[in-house]
């Protein structure tokens, strides 16, 4: 369960403070998926960042799991995250030095998993993705496609209750996105987790169980899966 | 922490970065390896001073008045290579009007020829033979004296008395003066077997003097003394090159660590996008140090490794035929003998350019762990 409450973030600039997240606040209950949707600068990336604990909000509460991520610092915060949250980057951003199946392990790592079942998972998740053949290979021998796939599994290895995803398919061609997308929900579905994807593409919407419009930091429109428009600014 | 994960990535991170890795280690491997050179070179230099200074004639221990029924093997202990029987008495030299003091010193001359350079240093003439009635005399007191080879020498121990004579066999010149002018040899001819005896002690290469004299066993009337105590301008000369050799390694890897500072603030900072992402999955600011220290350690240590390494073969190769500085030695009475350097590695020598070597890059790696661990996840990644 997320929940947000009129919470906003400015960046100083040499315009001034720069608000890109103004009184924002929404809710989605575990197991369901969001996509953000806006254009360029209207503060999808930075919202995400708030909810993933990636950012600290000037002002207003966050609520994961029923965690204050607002007010969480240091190992703390940490902790959360290398447990309950998983990011998937608009370019992947694999560890650039490990490999495929290095990499999807490292969030297994981090949470100790002992490494029978950790191996177990890696194959699991390599299999799902169709890249079990380039368990060994390094990510610079990867398509663009193929990073974004390896990035997913990364993010979901330790099963966190949160997938937070950045435009991930925004470097893909349609239907390595669609494809992406496709797997994404289904398996966030399949493993019960509640998935937010910032994302330009209109495709995904028809994936998400919600839709969220933001303009100029704001929510501006907000629409269930069954169509049910909801009003602008505020979304619960 | 797991300290086992850490590892693992920082070496993967090393092994797989190899381009990076290699370069900073070239900066690191060729400062160590120099170092260690320089430091054997400026060891190699006290050795050689100190081994042309002892050489002549005093050895590295000297003991004096030593009891007549103290046999000369008492002497030989572990480190000592020659023990030189020695009879000294303050003498006067006459011959033709003038006279001279000086030190007559009594000595086996087969002995002295295999372990002194004394006779090296012949000037006219020939070095002394066993059995015989002879002196071996300074070129400058021969020639206060107007005595020439083949001249008798009268021996007192006062300047009327006449107690032995002598005939001169050779003269020598040292370029040291109080050698020259205040010291005088004649073959030992077991006339004073009942009286107290010297011994000068020559040691192995590496054995400390000192700790020779401390493991000596001889009566309290026995004075025993180290060439540091008796010759303290060399002592001071010797430390004075230590403590340059030591300023010049701190200077030079200040100064090559201000160019692997920059490079590994560089090394680091290229892959900062991925310690926003790391810290993206939870990793914790002490563990993101962690990675930091262990990837800096790592690199310098091993780079270090292959310095000494090449370190230690340059100086062996050099080592051996030596590095010959006659040319800048010649009036330098510290190299008396010979000015041939052989450079010698120490314990310190091969420890002391590795651990600045890992000081400084540590050093250098502290700004951007602070700011990396510092940083929230999300200013790191928007970073770059």
């Amino acid at each position: 369960m997320i929940r947000i409450t009129e919470v906003t973030k400015a960046y100083a600039s040499s315009r001034g403070l720069v608000p890109v997240v103004d009184g924002v606040s929404l809710s989605l209950d575990a197991g369901r998926s969001l996509a953000l949707m806006g254009r360029s600068g209207s503060g999808k990336t930075t919202l995400l960042y708030l909810i993933g604990g990636l950012e600290r909000p000037d002002s207003g509460q966050i609520f994961c799991l029923e965690q204050p991520l607002h007010s969480l610092t240091g190992n703390s915060l940490a902790r959360f995250l290398r447990k309950n949250v998983g990011f998937l980057f608009q370019f992947g951003n694999l560890l650039s030095y490990l490999t495929v199946a290095e990499n999807v392990a490292f969030p297994l790592r981090l949470n100790n998993v002992p490494a029978a079942q950790r191996d177990r998972r890696v194959q699991e998740l390599l299999e799902k993705i169709g890249l079990a053949p380039a368990a060994h290979a390094l990510p610079r021998e990867l398509s663009g496609g193929e990073i974004q796939r390896v990035a997913f599994a990364r993010a979901v290895a330790h099963r966190p209750g949160i997938l937070l995803a950045d435009e991930p398919t925004s470097s893909l061609d349609s239907a390595s996105a669609y494809n992406l997308m496709d797997l994404m929900f289904r398996v966030g579905r399949d493993e019960g987790r509640t998935t937010l994807v910032a994302t330009h593409d209109p495709a995904v919407t028809a994936l998400a169980d919600r839709t969220v419009r933001l303009e100029d930091g704001k929510i501006a429109h907000a629409t269930d899966a069954d169509s049910t428009d909801r009003s602008a600014g505020q979304e619960s | 922490m797991n300290f086992r994960l850490w590892w693992g990535v920082a070496w993967r991170f090393l092994w797989r970065s190899r381009k990076s890795t290699g370069t900073l280690a070239a900066m690191i491997v060729s400062a160590v390896a120099t170092l260690i050179f320089l430091d054997a070179l400026s060891i190699g230099v006290s050795d050689a001073m100190i081994r042309n200074s002892v050489s002549l004639v005093s050895g590295h221990v000297m003991a004096e008045h030593i009891p007549a029924g103290v046999a000369q093997e008492t002497l030989r202990i572990a480190g000592v290579e020659h023990v030189l029987k020695r009879r000294t008495s303050q003498v006067w030299l006459r011959h033709g009007g003038q006279m001279a003091a000086t030190a007559l010193v009594s000595v086996d001359p087969q002995a002295e020829r295999n372990a002194t350079a004394l006779w090296r240093k012949t000037s006219a003439g020939r070095y002394l033979q066993a059995g015989q009635n002879e002196l071996f005399l300074g070129e400058s007191v021969a020639r206060k004296l107007g005595v020439n080879i083949g001249d008798t020498v009268l021996v007192g121990t006062t300047p009327t008395q006449t107690d032995r004579e002598l005939v001169l066999c050779g003269t020598f010149r040292t370029g040291i003066a109080p050698l020259d002018q205040g010291l005088s040899f004649c073959p030992d001819l077991q006339s004073g077997a009942n009286e107290d005896w010297d011994a000068a002690l020559f040691l192995a290469g590496g054995v400390s003097a000192e700790s020779v004299r401390d493991n000596l066993r001889l009566p309290a009337s026995a004075a025993v003394t180290t060439w540091a105590e008796r010759m303290p301008d060399l002592k001071q000369l010797i430390d004075l090159n230590g403590l340059c050799m030591l300023l010049v390694m701190i200077l030079v890897f200040f100064i090559v660590s201000l160019g692997i500072a920059c490079a590994f603030v560089i090394f680091i900072l290229k892959n900062i996008r991925e310690h926003g992402i790391m810290k993206s999955m939870g990793v914790f600011s002490g563990e993101t140090v962690l990675l930091l220290v262990l990837e800096i350690s790592g690199l310098t240590l091993a780079a270090s490794a292959v310095g000494m390494a090449l370190g230690c073969a340059l100086t062996w190769l050099v080592a051996g035929p030596g590095v010959d500085l006659g040319a800048l030695t010649s009036h330098n009475q510290y190299f008396a003998v010979s000015g041939i350097i052989h450079p010698r590695l120490t314990i310190l020598s091969l420890a002391l350019p590795p651990l600045l070597a890992l000081l400084f890059a540590l050093l250098a790696g502290i700004w951007p762990m602070c700011m990396i661990a510092r940083q929230r996840p999300a200013e790191v990644l928007r970073s770059i």
